[in-house]
């Protein structure tokens, strides 16, 4: 019984590194400050997947109650995603369709819809 | 002749409006910086479409553009979001030609047409209320035309998460999502017709007590522009309760979460009263 309860540990141990290191391997942290255009917040990060998926996870704000718009793009400033609105920062990941390619890299923008607060420091993760 | 000249007015505003729409969704999809680079940069240009593939792009300029345009995944939300963002700041001072207009009639031949009316405080209001309605209708027909514009481009596909604000209060959680369309017409009729006629109507109450043009424009500016530089500082002070003194939000307001309407339009009501004071004192003033 003790040993089936350690390696059904050493198991889930196992399942759990794996798990986050997947993770930890595709999204790559970001910051910057975030205006009415779209400034850049993310430096360039390579997109390790053949997916038409990329991911933003926005976790804190200097301001609190305002929404924020995200969008990916190449090297040389072409969109390479859908433009993406999130509500409100969190560790849930919102998923945008992408248009990238595997092995090349990307920037991630931010902007706020209204001017009223012409730049706003905003942190998270994100993969291309 | 007369009558054609300001015709052309309005048939102007239209086409100043809905081009500066078209020219910022063009900004939000980076054609200027892409184009710009490319004309001028010899290095961009020539390690063109490295950036995310094997093969180097000549293109001319045609094709550049037609690159750019369908690189970008058009959503509807997102292209009347972004196309008329930039009318936030503009839009009164775009209006407040109502209030150039009328103080061009009153100051001229309408002067003494208006005097010789047997109800002078009528035809005042009426006129005034009628060059807001003309400005307003030009400004909101430019809105509707891009509108069509933008469900051509997108075949109205909507972005999964774009959610708005204004109205939820009043009329349910639910009823952007159950009627995204009709929504933009509601959002673009207080955008681009109330708020138009509203500030109009400043105008041209405010030209009624004017010593020039450049008065005109001036005061009829100072309130929104004034109240936002305000509103600008406050939201540093004391956050975003102090949207609700911002003129501009109304415009944007989709950018924040929980937006009580009823406070929001608010603030609009107050240059209707001071027009409204305005008119009447001049009405009473005047010696017929």
């Amino acid at each position: 019984m003790k040993k089936k309860i350690i390696s059904c540990s050493v198991l889930i141990l196992l399942c759990l590194i794996t798990f986050t290191q997947g993770i930890n391997a595709s999204y790559h942290g970001f910051a910057g400050s975030a205006g009415y255009s779209y400034r850049k917040v993310g430096d360039a990060n390579p997109k390790d997947n053949h997916g038409y998926l990329g991911g933003i996870r926005w976790q804190s704000s200097d301001h609190s109650g305002h929404k924020e718009w995200f969008v990916i793009k190449n090297s040389q400033g072409a969109i390479r995603s859908s433009e993406i609105l999130i509500n409100r920062p969190s560790s849930e990941t919102t998923y945008v369709n992408v248009t990238t390619t595997y092995g090349y890299y990307y920037y991630l923008y931010a902007s706020r819809e209204h001017l009223g607060n012409p730049y706003t420091y905003v942190t998270g993760t994100w993969q291309p | 002749m007369k009558k054609k000249k300001i015709n052309k007015t309005y048939l102007i505003i239209f086409l100043i409006v809905l081009l500066i729409m078209l020219l910022w969704t063009l900004n939000r999809c980076n054609m200027y910086y892409i184009v710009g680079n490319y004309i001028f940069d010899k290095n961009y240009r020539e390690n063109f479409g490295l950036a995310d593939g094997p093969t180097r792009l000549n293109y001319n300029l045609f094709q550049l553009i037609k690159y750019i345009f369908t690189g970008q995944i058009w959503l509807f939300d997102y292209i009347l979001i972004f196309g008329t963002g930039l009318f936030q700041v503009i839009l009164p001072g775009i209006v407040s030609i109502a209030g150039l207009n009328f103080y061009g009639k009153l100051h001229t031949i309408n002067k003494t047409t208006a005097y010789r009316k047997k109800n002078y405080a009528n035809y005042i209001a009426n006129d005034i209320l009628l060059e807001s309605l003309k400005i307003s209708i030009s400004v909101f027909s430019a809105y509707i035309a891009y509108y069509l514009f933008a469900l051509y481009l997108s075949g109205g596909q909507l972005s999964d998460y774009a959610g708005r604000e204004l109205f939820l209060d009043i009329l349910g959680d639910d009823f952007y999502t159950k009627y995204p369309y009709f929504y933009y017409l509601l959002d673009g009729f207080v955008r681009f017709f109330m708020i138009p006629f509203i500030y109009s109507l400043y105008a041209c109450a405010i030209s009624l007590f004017a010593n020039g043009k450049k008065q005109v424009f001036l005061a009829s500016n100072a309130y929104y522009y004034g109240l936002t530089v305000v509103a600008f500082g406050l939201y540093m002070l004391i956050g975003n309760n102090a949207i609700y003194l911002n003129p501009t939000v109304i415009m944007a307001s989709g950018a924040y979460l929980d937006i009580n309407t009823i406070l929001l339009m608010s603030l609009h009501m107050i240059p209707i009263i001071i027009s409204y004071f305005m008119i009447k004192r001049h009405v009473n003033h005047v010696e017929l």
